[in-house]
């Protein structure tokens, strides 16, 4: 697990660019909040994969919003609900409820639906918020953290050495 | 900058098609060890497949040698299908829902041997769901009408219990009562005391009394006595009342032993009746075993078969099955197809039994028990569409959360047996032609109710025999040629209560019943005979003890006449001596006193005259 992390550091003080990890925060944004054996997660694997995402990134923020996903399931399963149970959405849940496939996607299961919206239509946002992070953190806060004491000595360390060493 | 990372696609492809290999590659494996699993599960008994083959077209499953273990017979399989075909909706599979949209089912047999007894689950409820299979009334089935009822040696033997009884707590309450009556004998004065009476009396009676001094000595001796025979006649008394309370006790014993053959008779006539349960044995005895053990075994596939559609159902309704927070929750729609946990939406399995080919087909058989419920259908057949010998159509259904199948059967020249039944002294040979069946069943909940109607067509009786019975039989079946017969089914799946009724009976009716009656009457004279003789043998030592007890009665009584003759006689002389004594002291008392007042009044009356002389004398001065 040390290995992602590293290179994500790595990637956030390289010239890596910031849209390549801001996809991959959030895509892992999505397979983190949503139930892992949901059939969409196979699209977004592909996705992560297929797309030069930074996927130590995606790895790494797969695990921190998989962590969050328990703190907000109960919102996700009101969410869900209530759209699930909304009256006028009926027709369209029941239309799709006739086909298998669609039946196959879980779409009816309050968590899997509420997460999933939420993710998607965080996913632009989530996206935009973290290029401009990544940003943020190069132009302001890499020089700062270079000229700390702390990180110039952690630089003469091991520690760094492996840091360095990872590609 | 690239926007894709080819690298990624391919791995990615090469990644998901080595799952996809490895998976086909394990997937009978698995599915083999699933199957086996889930068998064992639902059959609380070992099932085996030998062999699995994933089929492409049609998408599904090929199963060869499936040995379904006999939970109640470890040694033996329930069912061993030689190949399944499966087709397999496998969308369903990935909402872990089971879905068989065709199923084929070959060479299937039944009991066959295993050749390693199965592994059996726990049994805890299995007595449950398990139909009873003890050995039915057909394995006990007396071979004649005559057979049905015991010999009457046996029945007498059973039958005498309230008898024994009686005679047994008569023999206590006799000998009880002899302990008393002896007991109670020992307080009657007995020679010794008769002889200490004669004795007394006699020295009484010897005494002079010639002054009331000697009368006093006499009469108190006499009220000794009578103080000393007073009590021992109040013992008399007290042993008579003790002897008469034995004696009335002992006599109730007896009355109750003289009850008791009435009751045991009644008990053996309520055991041993002339009623539909005779009727029972003899349509039994006619239409022969086959008719009644495909009843049977009906009942008990039907039995072995409705626990493994009932665990097919989810523990709780899954409209009702609420899940833990975290869980989310599933919503349902309206469906026309709801497809649950396990849907089997048609299956088609043919054998070969009794040297008939037999189809059996299911249509959506389903573990939804929600709205939208769709029947389970199952049809049986013998014989071919144009052939068909026996149909059975059966809609297993939900109506207001209760279970209600509905079974339909229809046959058409089903064979019977040539019988001979022994009818008292006549022998009838039932030759009949094949039989047509029709009949409806309704199981709800288990519970049972329905009437298969059997109709005999053609049938030809040969009776032999030179008896009264045999006349009666042969006029009666002369002109019966068509008959039918309904078997009434009530009771639970578990436990079928099967009744018989048939119009057989309007026309056998009065003669059957008549020689029926006759048999009956004999054996009930002939067990009244035996049961007379068996009570008097158990009433002899009672009857013997009672007859001691009153000649011991009477010895006591004979003891205490001769003390009331010898002593109170005695007494009562002794009594009216003292008072005859008394009464002529008394007078002779009076007698002197009479004389002395006289004799005084004399002297008084002398003595005046002389004083009045003497007075005359002075004054003659």
């Amino acid at each position: 697990m040390i290995t992602p992390i590293l290179k994500l550091f790595k990637a956030l003080n390289s010239e890596v660019g910031p849209w390549q990890i801001a996809f991959a925060g959030a895509l892992s944004l999505i397979i983190g909040f949503t139930p892992l054996w949901s059939p969409h997660n196979l699209i977004v694997l592909l996705v992560a994969f297929v797309f030069r995402v930074h996927l130590a990134t995606f790895f790494v923020f797969w695990g921190v919003f998989s962590a969050l996903a328990y703190l907000l399931d109960p919102w996700f399963h009101s969410v869900g609900m209530s759209l699930l149970t909304n009256p006028d959405l009926q027709s369209l849940w029941t239309g799709l409820y006739q086909s298998d496939v669609w039946q196959a996607t879980r779409f009816n299961h309050s968590i899997t639906l509420g997460s999933l919206l939420i993710s998607v239509v965080a996913f632009l946002p989530a996206a935009v918020l973290f290029r401009l992070g990544i940003i943020q953190y190069r132009a302001y806060m890499l020089p700062y953290i270079d000229k700390l004491k702390i990180v110039q000595l952690l630089k003469g360390s091991k520690f760094y050495e492996l840091y360095e060493r990872v590609s | 900058m690239k926007l894709f990372r080819w690298s990624g696609l391919i791995g990615f492809v090469v990644f998901t098609a080595l799952l996809s290999v490895i998976g086909l590659f394990f997937l009978d494996n698995w599915t083999r060890k699933a199957v086996e699993a889930a068998g064992f599960s639902v059959n609380g008994a070992e099932v085996n497949v030998a062999n699995v083959d994933l089929t492409l077209s049609p998408l599904g499953f090929r199963f060869e040698d499936v040995q379904v273990a006999d939970a109640e017979k470890p040694t033996h399989n329930v069912v061993e299908i030689g190949q399944m075909r499966l087709e397999i909706n496998f969308a369903q599979l990935f909402l872990g829902n089971v879905r068989l949209q065709d199923v084929t089912v070959a060479d299937v047999k039944t009991q066959t041997e295993r050749r390693r007894p199965a592994r059996i689950a726990s049994t805890e409820d299995a007595s449950g769901d398990i139909a009873d299979d003890s050995p039915g009334v057909v394995a006990v089935q007396a071979e004649r009408i005559a057979g049905e009822l015991p010999a009457a040696g046996d029945v007498v033997d059973q039958q005498t219990e309230q008898t024994r009884t009686a005679v047994n707590d008569a023999k206590e309450t006799i000998a009880e009562s002899r302990q008393r009556v002896n007991a109670a004998a020992q307080n009657v004065p007995g020679d010794d005391a008769l002889a200490d009476y004669r004795a007394r009396t006699a020295a009484i009676r010897k005494q002079e009394i010639n002054s009331l001094d000697d009368l006093k000595r006499m009469r108190t001796l006499v009220a000794e006595l009578s103080a000393d025979v007073a009590e021992d006649k109040l013992a008399v008394e007290n042993v008579k009342v003790q002897m008469n309370q034995a004696i009335s006790e002992a006599r109730k014993a007896m009355d109750e032993v003289t009850a008791a053959p009435g009751k045991d008779w009644a008990q053996l006539k309520a055991d041993y009746p002339l009623n539909q349960e005779s009727a029972m044995k003899v349509a039994r005895l006619l239409v022969g075993d086959a008719a009644f053990e495909k009843l049977e075994q009906a009942t008990y596939w039907y039995g072995k078969a409705k626990p493994w559609i009932e665990r097919l159902a989810p523990k709780n309704s899954e409209e009702e099955n609420r899940p833990e927070r975290l869980d989310g929750e599933f919503v349902r729609y309206p469906h026309p197809d709801p497809t649950a946990r396990f849907q089997l939406d048609q299956a088609l399995v043919s054998f070969v039994a009794d040297n008939w080919p037999w189809t059996m087909t299911v249509q959506d058989l389903t573990s939804h028990r929600g709205d939208n419920f769709i029947p389970t259908k199952l049809a049986l057949q013998r014989g071919t569409d144009d052939n068909s010998a026996l149909e059975i159509d059966a809609i297993l259904d939900r109506i207001d959360g209760q279970s209600v199948d509905t079974v339909n059967l229809s046959g058409q020249g089903i064979s019977f047996a040539s019988r001979t039944i022994g009818l008292g002294d006549a022998s009838v040979n039932w030759l009949p032609e094949p039989a047509d069946m029709t009949g409806m069943l309704k199981v709800t909940d288990g519970a049972l109710d329905g009437e298969v109607v059997l109709d005999f067509a053609q049938n030809s009786f040969d009776v032999s025999g030179n008896g009264v019975t045999a006349r009666y039989v042969r006029q009666a079946l002369a002109s019966i040629e068509s008959f039918d017969m309904t078997i009434r089914v009530q009771g639970t799946v578990k436990k079928p209560k099967l009744s018989i009724a048939s119009n057989l009976d309007n026309q056998l009716g009065d003669a059957l019943s008549d020689v029926a009656k006759a048999e009956y009457d004999a054996w009930l004279a002939d067990v009244r005979a035996q049961l007379d003789q068996k009570v008097a043998e158990l009433r002899a030592p009672v009857d013997e003890a009672q007859a001691s007890l009153t000649q011991r009665r009477d010895d006591v009584l004979e003891q205490i006449q001769q003390f009331e003759a010898d002593v109170v006689a005695e007494l009562k002389t002794l009594e009216d001596k003292v008072a005859s004594e008394q009464k002529r002291l008394e007078n002779r008392l009076a007698d002197e006193k009479r004389k002395a007042e006289d004799a005084a009044r004399k002297e008084a009356e002398d003595k005046l005259k002389e004083e009045a002389d003497k007075l005359k004398d002075k004054f003659s001065f």
